[in-house]
């Protein structure tokens, strides 16, 4: 036994039906075995206004069951491989619909099966199929965490990154503290390793200049900001470079922006802090007080991919 | 004696080995320092921030003219032991005693 509902209307209930005939039943389920690419998952392709697809189903537990047909599955879904071998199966389907069931569903109160549906489903298969819909994908949001904010980027409005709530007490502990510096903060990554930019990928420099460190992270993975990391990256950072160049070749040091407008850091195997070496809160990353570290290098992105060591 | 120049935030700080004849020199010149009467500065986040070893007592950092240990603070108005270890770096490291002589004057 098979149950057709063809997955069309939006406030009343679907055309649906019930196979009970054992001839019928075998003979179509054969012609879907027979051909490929013509079942999908129900509800995986178009799922907007209007014609939709074919479902089906098998409603006892005691088929016998064909190879490659699922227990339940979709005709004419715009997921099928095959759309137009699909399509044409639902017709055969749809053709053959009951003009009045012998077995009475409770949906047929407010959607009869009488000829003028069977035209009328007919009518916008055929529209369907002759100009298959688009896939609507909606959007895939990260999973919610309070810790997280998603922020336009003020310096390139298309693009978004992640902010984090300031957390000093992850990393201010003797155990992680001496073992990670201003790179693992900055990328938020603990790998207990004193991370170097590049190391990860044989790409270290032993030269800490802008160009040199800069080449180095970003083998790493790290895209320099405004090329907009897709949604996948997620959680994204906004990182800061800057250099001690007062000796050239001395040291770097990153910073991360945070939530709340702020930025973090992490100074060597210090302390994690937000503020600088006046004590003052840091709100930008180019002008606050660094010390000797007077070269500011660029902002870059780091999204989830980024892999430090 | 494992002592530790604190003055990068990226790359490792250096670290280099006293052996035990300097080691003793540096305890000499501890153990004629006297308790200091005011609170040690504060290194700052980035740039030097004093070398840092062990003693009998735990670790002790040195920094502009102050020797922290875990009981005390020492005064060191003359910089000597900052200036001694700054003597000890390690020859790749030379580069980094001008800017530690810059640090080694009162403020």
């Amino acid at each position: 036994m098979l149950r057709i509902e063809i997955d069309m209307f939006s406030g009343r209930p679907n055309p649906i039906w019930i196979i009970s005939d054992k001839a019928e039943t075998d003979r179509f389920l054969a012609a879907v075995a027979e051909a490929t690419g013509v079942t999908a998952k129900q509800g995986a392709g178009f799922t907007g206004l209007g014609f939709r697809e074919v479902r089906v189903d098998l409603i006892a537990d005691d088929e016998p069951r064909k190879r490659r047909v699922p227990q339940q599955f979709a005709l004419a879904s715009t997921a099928a491989k095959d759309l137009k071998a699909s399509g044409a199966l639902a017709r055969r389907l749809i053709e053959a619909m009951p003009i009045r069931s012998e077995i009475q569903l409770v949906e047929h109160a407010l959607t009869p099966l009488n000829a003028k549906l069977r035209r009328a489903i007919l009518e916008r298969l055929a529209e369907y199929l002759g100009d298959p819909p688009r896939i609507y994908r909606p959007k895939r949001w990260p999973p919610y965490n309070p810790l997280r904010t998603t922020i336009k980027d003020e310096k390139c409005t298309t693009c978004e990154y992640e902010v984090s709530q300031f957390n000093p007490g992850f990393w201010n502990n003797p155990t992680v503290q001496p073992k990670n510096n201003c790179y693992n903060y900055a990328r938020n990554w603990r790998t207990d390793t004193y991370a170097q930019p590049g190391r990860a990928h044989g790409a270290q420099t032993s030269i800490m200049q802008c160009n040199t460190v800069t080449a180095a992270a970003m083998a790493d993975g790290l895209v320099k900001r405004c090329n907009c990391l897709p949604t996948s990256e997620w959680p994204r950072r906004l990182m800061a470079l800057v250099v001690d160049n007062q000796a050239p070749g001395f040291d770097y040091h990153w910073y991360r922006h945070q939530r709340g407008g702020f930025w973090g850091h992490k100074p060597g195997g210090g302390a994690a802090r937000n503020v600088d070496n006046s004590n003052v809160v840091i709100t930008n990353p180019e002008t606050c007080d660094r010390g000797r570290y007077n070269a500011f290098c660029g902002y870059f992105y780091a999204g989830r991919s980024v892999v430090i060591n | 004696m494992l002592v530790e120049l604190d003055v990068f935030s990226g790359r490792p700080n250096p670290r280099w080995e006293l052996d035990e004849q300097r080691s003793q020199e540096l305890r000499q010149l501890e153990r004629r320092l006297t308790p200091a009467r005011e609170a040690a500065p504060e290194p700052p986040g980035l740039g030097y921030r004093g070398f840092v070893y062990s003693d009998a007592s735990g670790q002790v950092r040195a920094y502009r003219g102050y020797v922290k240990t875990p009981r005390t603070v020492l005064a060191d108005p003359s910089f000597s032991v900052e200036k001694y270890l700054r003597d000890q770096l390690p020859a790749e490291y030379a580069e980094l005693g001008d800017m530690i002589a810059a640090e080694l004057t009162p403020k």
